[in-house]
């Protein structure tokens, strides 16, 4: 097969038609042919097909060579004519070729016409690709002409001698020149003196160095330079220049790019002026500022948080400046920075911060989020200020106050705290303590606001309302003793201690002394009742000491008849009848010897009228002050003495009768004479002694008489009949006379055991008679008198005698009254019993009178006491015979006597055992006179030592104002002192004296009950040093301290509170104000949402706000609060502080908006300096973007509008085929532009050096960590140790590496692997390469597709996307001498294999 | 319907012209009828001829730029009130502004455009029904 050839052949002959495609196919052409002879015909076929060739017959008859040439032309359409004439002259061919035909040949030498052919076919195809280079050279041309003259930059290039060359005309509209009036100058004449000096060291140095190894040819300087403008002003432009070399790298001139900056310039020294003011400003305040970014990293510190921590702004940027934050805080504070961070809000944090010197301080850190002019975040600004002072204060002031509080709340006092109403009318409660919680039994919330009048209705009664408003009015401190409350729900004795706080509340301390009291008036109430018991006893008592008489009770005054005064000033001795003194006073010392004396004993004292009485004394021991004494009971017994005497007379008598008597009498047993008495010797004229003991027949004349008088008269006798007879007796002399002689048997039923016999002379006998009757019945009228029965007991007959009496005393049964023998004896009690038994031995073997007081037992069951005396009985010669006494009842009196000693007991118990600590002092003496065993366990001395000692052995003070005291006790009768007492370990206590007077004796004695009262004392000094501090410090702080209820009204406030708000004095301020919200809050609601907050948060820290002062002028205070909370949670109270910040906040706001000119300069700067980039960008492209655009988007735009149009409904379909030529003309047009770019991108010069290429690529690792961290990919680095360096562009390279490591990030999911490994091979050549290899492990790449992703715009990726990104990768890398390929088995990752030569 | 709308699409780019012109004769909703002219200076003469509705006019055209014809157009009172809607591949709206004050204020178009979006364009700026 030969050529193909396509002819066109204008020919009216079929048959030369034929014969010229025989002779092209002899030529060796496969030829396609077409005849045509027609203007029109062959119009239509040079617009159907393709022409290699035109063969035109120049005479037709339809039409001409002619014609044909002239068609072709005006179709412009450059197809070689050749004009096969077989007749046409010399002038027609010319004609013919001047008209445009290539050639001509004659029919008939056709053998011309195939070297003709081709030929013309070359030099068409040479005529073709001139036009077209023509005409791209013409468009280019036009292009860059285009963008030079309209662009804004300046192009200039000037020889070695600087002198200009060129330059583009943008030269007028920046700098005023014209070009060619640019050419003429000078670049002295160009540039201000800096700049020029300037420029030409840079072009000395970076661009006039001769090129040498390392010098990088394509080395660019860039500087700004101030201009001169035409109008004589100066422009600051920015210049980059390079030079240029010819082939050989000899520089032969300077090409620049300058651009106008002046406005850039200008805010760039606007800027760089704000920060320097900004920085100074921010150095060399007291504050501590910080910026951070975005990211939450600080990206500034200033000098003053730099000299604060002493460390580098290095190793503070970052995070670095959470090392400086004291552990404790560092999470909270991160924590609040990160919370307010995320919500873009302000915050304010406190934590401690450590210093150079490794001191923590406290730090106020206030962070506001920072915004650019746009208006989008940018950060964080913080300040903060060293507030450790402060934070001190606050925390002391804090504990003090909690302290305070506490103390309030826990003290066993009791407080509370009123505040005046209606101009001090009434009193209302404002707070009220625990302990006062628990006297008053109520709850305080039921108290706390309301008047005290409601509450405690009793307060006016008990006159505590008159004293709060007495301590409201004059402000003194008043101390309210004792006093009783009462209302319906309570009672009790309080004592208050009531003063005036510097707020105008008054404050109540007062105790609840009710049980104290109590006691006390229990005490004196037994007290009293002892006492009336005491001197209402009908029995004399009295206490005797020293002969004298310390405590008498009424009775004695009766008894002693005799005024109390005298009573006690007396010598009890002068009180005695003289007689009997002896005996009492031995009976006395015996007691005192200790020596067992009975209790009781009888004599006789005379009153002062000089009357005696007999008194019955029960005396026994006591201690007195200290001292023995004897405490008497003194009955008048004188009645019963004379009783008793009369008894002892009529013995007497009886004796004196039996002795004296006229009568003979005899006892006779066993009828011989027991016992006779002188006057029955006598009358027998025989010695007493012959006639005692022998038997009754001495008298008798004889034995006949004898037995007849045993006969008769024993008759008599054992009858129980008296025996009277006269008889005729014998005397001893051997006289007779006659006797009258009565006889009477002992016992009737043994007449010879005993009878009394009486023998009368009955000469006398009648006289005699009379007398002895007489003085019987005397006797009986005695006893009778005195109810006392008598008694005689005959020791030889053990028989007891009782007289009638007894029976009649109180039911005692005659028969009943035993005397002692072996048999006991019913009637006593066995103490009575035993007691008797031993009274009447002592009695025989001594002889004594013996005085026994006995418990009788009645039938009935009643005891009863009787007075039982017994003395002994003798015989005329002296012989103890019996006993005989008297028994009286004495129960009453026993009873009574009882009943006072009891209540004595009572009473002794009660002062000895009494839990306080009690003592009686001796008002003159101050002598200690008794203590009770509660004072000797407090004082710590034994009992007896301490009543050796006086008061002032105790009391600390000096003796003359203890006595004082004693003084004022003794006019006022009773005090409450408090001393300090010594205790006999030596330590000091405090105590409360409760002291009273009282008169023992005729002595002042002091009772006094004493408290300790060290604890309540030491703590009421640290509530008083507490307070006290509390208020020093409420007074004195710096900041304003407050208590505001909820509903705005201040409680207390202090003087700098006043001050800040510009009032004179608290009190004014609180006088006027009376809606805290209104009056103080610039903004009201500010207080509402502080409440919010405190209720929420339980406290507010740094709350800022704007207050009013008095005079409206307003202030910015920063303010302190909690709050305080009733039982139920809800807040009644605000207490708090503030502190004028107005200054500070000045200060913080002219910061902050300095700060925020500095980040809108520096937003703007950024902006500019990006725009600036961008247009690097472009430039660096070449200034290929505007252009690419345009010739890319120019397609794009037809084919947008031909795609539409396809799309559209309405389309033409005949159509079609001229809307898709039209479309495939567009994306043809495309391509070619998008493979210049391609290959502009190839063209870039390579700006090589020999680097390390781990470096490398660790740095592109560095540029893209972000989005490796963003996925959490692990990479893994595997590099040959000992990889030569690679002589590389590094821009480039960079880019490549990059391109490949994002998109295998790409292509991967999360915690992906990306490995990148770098090896030395050596190709088949022998040449060394370093082979590098990205690989990832994502899902590969289908084998499809492998070999397309080198493909320009051909991507696998969804937007943004060139799709070039591989292909300009190879193409640097071809660049280099490299490749680039992929390798990927789908599923399975895929790796990207570059290589670059190691030596070029 | 009324009369139909004359529009004149300049544009070195014959097929966009062509395109322009097939899209808004097809239109639905206006009825257009639109001339062609490749290069400025025949969209000048025939500006100046037809007095068409609005002139769709591109600005980089190698002959005459658009913005030449637009101040040529302005210059004569017979023309200087029809309304342009400048057209341009070129991207940098300010770039185009720098060339001076004959664009201010006047509707701009930026290729590739679509149908549709030419049409609300050409129908805001005549205040067509919509």
């Amino acid at each position: 097969m030969g050529k193909l050839l396509r002819v066109l052949v204008v020919e009216d002959s079929e048959d030369d038609f034929l014969l010229l495609l025989r002779v092209l196919k002899k030529g060796g052409y496969d030829v396609q042919a077409c005849r045509v002879d027609t203007a029109g015909a062959l119009s239509d076929a040079i617009r159907e097909k393709k022409w290699d060739v035109l063969l035109c017959d120049y005479k037709m008859p339809t039409f001409s060579g002619r014609a044909a040439i002239t068609l072709l032309h005006e179709k412009n359409l450059d197809i070689p004519c050749i004009i096969v004439s077989g007749a046409i002259g010399e002038e027609t061919a010319v004609e013919c070729m001047r008209l445009g035909a290539h050639d001509y040949v004659m029919k008939g030498n056709l053998s011309c016409l195939v070297p003709a052919i081709e030929r013309e076919i070359a030099e068409a195809k040479t005529r073709e690709e001139k036009r077209r280079t023509e005409e791209t050279l013409k468009k280019s041309e036009e292009k860059f002409r285009f963008l030079a003259e309209n662009m804004a930059d300046i192009l200039w290039s000037a020889g070695l001698d600087l002198r200009t060359t060129y330059v583009t005309p943008s030269v007028k509209k920046l700098l005023g020149f014209t070009p060619e009036e640019r050419v003429l100058q000078t670049l002295e004449q160009q540039l201000t003196p800096d700049s020029l000096a300037r420029a030409l060291d840079t072009l000395s140095r970076e661009l006039a160095v001769e090129n040498q190894g390392d010098q990088d040819p394509q080395r660019t300087a860039e500087l700004e330079l101030e201009f001169y403008h035409k109008d004589g002003s100066t422009r600051w432009l920015d210049v980059i220049a390079k030079g240029t070399r010819n082939e050989e790298g000899v520089l032969t001139g300077i090409q620049a790019v300058a651009r106008d900056v002046t406005a850039r310039r200008f805010a760039e020294e606007a800027l760089r002026e704000s920060e320097a003011r900004f920085r100074t400003l921010a150095d060399s305040g007291q504050a501590l500022i910080w910026t951070s970014d975005v990211d939450k990293k600080c990206n500034y510190f200033n000098q003053t948080w730099l000299n604060f921590t002493g460390r580098t702004m290095e190793q503070e940027l970052g995070d670095g400046w959470a090392e400086g934050v004291h552990p404790d805080d560092l999470e909270r504070c991160l924590k609040l920075y990160t919370t307010a961070f995320d919500r873009r809000e302000s915050f304010s944090m406190t934590y401690r911060l450590r210093r150079y010197n490794g001191e923590y301080r406290w730090i106020q850190d206030d962070g506001t989020p920072r915004y650019n002019s746009k208006g989008e975040f940018i950060g964080y600004i913080g300040h903060c200020l060293d507030v450790t002072e402060r934070i001190l204060t606050e925390e002391s002031l804090r504990m003090s106050e909690f302290r305070y509080k506490e103390m309030f709340e826990n003290m066993s006092t009791c407080v509370a705290v009123y505040e005046s109403a209606n101009n001090g009318e009434d009193f209302v409660i404002r707070h009220f303590n625990r302990a006062a919680e628990k006297a008053e039994k109520i709850d305080r919330r039921k108290l706390i606001g309301k008047s005290i009048l409601k509450v405690f209705p009793g307060a006016a009664e008990m006159g505590i309302v008159e004293v709060l408003q007495r301590v409201w009015k004059s402000g003194q401190a008043e101390h309210v003793p004792a006093s009783f409350y009462r209302d319906g729900r309570i009672s009790g004795w309080r004592e208050n201690y009531i003063y005036k706080l510097p707020t105008g509340e008054i404050v109540a301390l007062y105790n609840d002394i009710t049980e104290r009291k109590k006691a006390e008036i229990r005490i004196f109430e037994s007290e009293e009742k002892y006492r009336l018991l005491v001197e209402n006893s009908s029995e004399a008592i009295f206490i005797t000491q020293n002969n004298m008489l310390q405590f008498v009770n009424r009775a004695s005054l009766t008894l002693f008849d005799t005024a109390y005064e005298v009573l006690i000033s007396t010598p009890f001795m002068e009180f005695i009848h003289p007689e009997d003194r002896e005996k009492v006073i031995s009976l006395h010392l015996s007691r005192l010897k200790g020596e067992k004396v009975s209790p009781n004993h009888t004599f006789r004292i005379v009153t002062k009228e000089g009357i005696v009485k007999w008194v019955e004394m029960h005396s026994s021991l006591v201690s007195w002050q200290g001292k023995p004494a004897t405490l008497d009971f003194l009955s008048d017994v004188t009645k019963r003495a004379q009783a008793e005497k009369a008894v002892r007379d009529i013995s007497a008598i009886q004796n004196l009768i039996l002795e004296n008597s006229s009568l003979g009498i005899v006892f006779v047993r066993n009828r011989i004479f027991e016992w006779v008495n002188k006057r029955f010797a006598e009358i027998l004229k025989m010695p007493i002694e012959k006639v005692q003991g022998t038997t009754a027949r001495i008298m008798y004349p004889s034995d006949e008489a004898y037995e007849e008088v045993a006969n008769t008269a024993y008759r008599d006798l054992a009858e129980g009949k008296r025996a009277d007879r006269v008889f005729q007796l014998v005397r001893g002399d051997g006289n007779s006379f006659w006797c009258r002689f009565l006889g009477k048997a002992l016992n009737p039923a043994k007449p010879h055991d005993g009878s009394i016999w009486m023998f009368e002379d009955i000469t006398e006998r009648r006289q005699m008679e009379e007398a002895l009757q007489e003085a019987q019945k005397q006797l009986q009228d005695a006893y009778h008198l005195a109810k006392i029965g008598s008694w005689i007991w005959n020791c030889n007959k053990k028989t007891v005698t009782w007289s009638d009496e007894i029976s009649s005393m109180a039911g005692l049964d005659k028969q009943s009254m035993v005397f002692p023998d072996n048999k006991h004896p019913r009637i006593y009690t066995q103490e009575s019993w035993d007691l008797l038994k031993e009274a009447v031995v002592v009695s025989l073997s001594t002889s004594r009178q013996q005085q026994l007081e006995l418990e009788v037992v009645q039938p009935d069951g009643n005891h009863r006491w009787v007075n039982w005396i017994c003395n002994v009985m003798r015989d005329k010669k002296g012989k103890i015979i019996g006993l005989h006494g008297t028994i009286q009842d004495i129960t009453d009196r026993r009873q009574a006597e009882e009943a006072v000693r009891e209540s004595e007991e009572r009473f002794r118990k009660l002062f000895e055992n009494h839990s306080a600590v009690k003592l009686l002092i001796d008002a003159d003496t101050g002598k200690i006179v008794d203590a009770n065993n509660a004072a000797v366990k407090f004082y710590g001395w034994p009992k007896n030592q301490l009543l050796q000692m006086r008061i002032s052995d105790i009391n600390i003070l000096p003796v003359g104002q203890i006595k004082e005291a004693i003084e004022k006790v003794k006019n006022e009768k009773r005090v409450q002192f408090e001393f300090q007492h010594r205790l006999a370990d030596g330590s000091i206590r405090d105590v409360e004296v409760f002291s009273s007077c009282i008169e023992i004796k005729g002595k002042t004695m002091l009772h006094s009950v004493i408290h300790d009262i060290t604890e309540r004392k030491k703590t009421e000094e640290l509530l008083k040093i507490s307070e006290k501090k509390y208020r020093n410090i409420f007074e004195n702080a710096m900041e304003g301290i407050f208590q505001s209820t909820v509903d705005g009204r201040y409680i207390s406030l202090n003087p700098a509170f006043a001050r800040i708000r510009g009032y004179d004095s608290p009190d004014e301020m609180i006088r006027m104000t009376g809606d805290v919200q209104r009056q103080t809050y610039v903004h009201i609601e500010e207080r509402t949402r502080m409440i919010e907050i405190l209720d929420q948060q339980g406290f507010v820290n740094n709350f800022e706000i704007e207050a009013k002062r008095k005079d409206g002028s307003k202030i910015w205070v920063s303010m302190n609060a909690i709050p305080v909370r009733d039982e139920n949670g809800k807040i009644i109270m605000i207490e708090g502080t503030i502190m004028d910040i107005t200054e500070r906040k000045k200060m913080h706001l002219e910061l902050q908006k300095k700060n925020l000119e500095l980040a809108r300069a520096y937003e703007e700067l950024k902006a500019r300096q990006d725009m600036i980039i961008d247009r690097e960008k472009m430039a660096s492209i070449g200034m290929l973007s505007a252009g690419v655009a345009h010739e890319i988007k120019n397609p794009l735009a037809i084919m947008l509008q031909g795609i539409n149009y396809l799309q559209s409904p309405a389309r033409d379909d005949s159509m079609q085929q001229e809307v898709l030529a039209r479309l495939y003309d567009a994306v043809r047009r495309a391509d070619v532009i998008v493979k210049g770019l391609l290959s502009y991108a190839r063209q870039t010069p390579l700006s090589l050096r020999a680097y390390n290429i781990r470096k490398l690529i660790d740095d592109c690792l560095a540029l893209t960590e972000h989005e490796l961290h963003k996925k959490n990919i692990r990479i893994v680095k595997n590099y040959w140790l000992d990889l030569p360096d690679v002589i590389v562009d590094m821009n480039q390279i960079q880019q490549v590496c990059i391109n490949l490591i994002i998109n295998a990030i790409e292509a991967m999911s999360k915690d992906g692997v990306l490995t990148i490994s770098a090896k030395r091979i050596t190709d088949n050549a022998g040449k060394e390469f370093l082979e590098i290899t990205v690989s990832d492990t994502g899902h590969g790449i289908p084998a499809d597709k492998l070999v397309k992703i080198f493909d320009p715009f051909y991507t696998t990726k969804t937007i943004g996307s060139t799709g070039l990104g591989l292909s300009i990768s190879r193409g640097i890398i071809e660049k280099h001498g490299g490749t680039l390929k992929a390798e990927s088995e789908e599923g399975h990752g895929a790796s990207m294999i570059f290589t670059l030569p190691v030596t070029l | 319907m009324g009369k139909p709308i004359n529009i004149l699409a300049v544009d070195d780019e014959e097929s966009f012209t062509f395109f322009v012109k097939l899209n808004l004769q097809n239109d639905s909703r206006y009825e257009f009828n639109v001339t062609t002219a490749n290069g400025g200076e025949a969209g000048l003469k025939l500006a100046r001829k037809i007095k068409p509705d609005l002139i769709l006019l591109d600005i980089m055209m190698p002959d005459m730029s658009g913005t030449e014809v637009a101040e040529k157009l302005l210059e004569d009172p017979r023309t200087k009130s029809i309304p342009i809607i400048f057209m341009t591949a070129v991207v940098q709206k300010d770039e185009v502004a720098e060339e001076g004050g004959i664009m201010g204020g006047r509707e701009f178009i930026a290729k590739p455009v679509e149908k549709d979006e030419l049409i609300d364009r050409i129908a805001a700026t005549l205040n067509l029904p919509r």
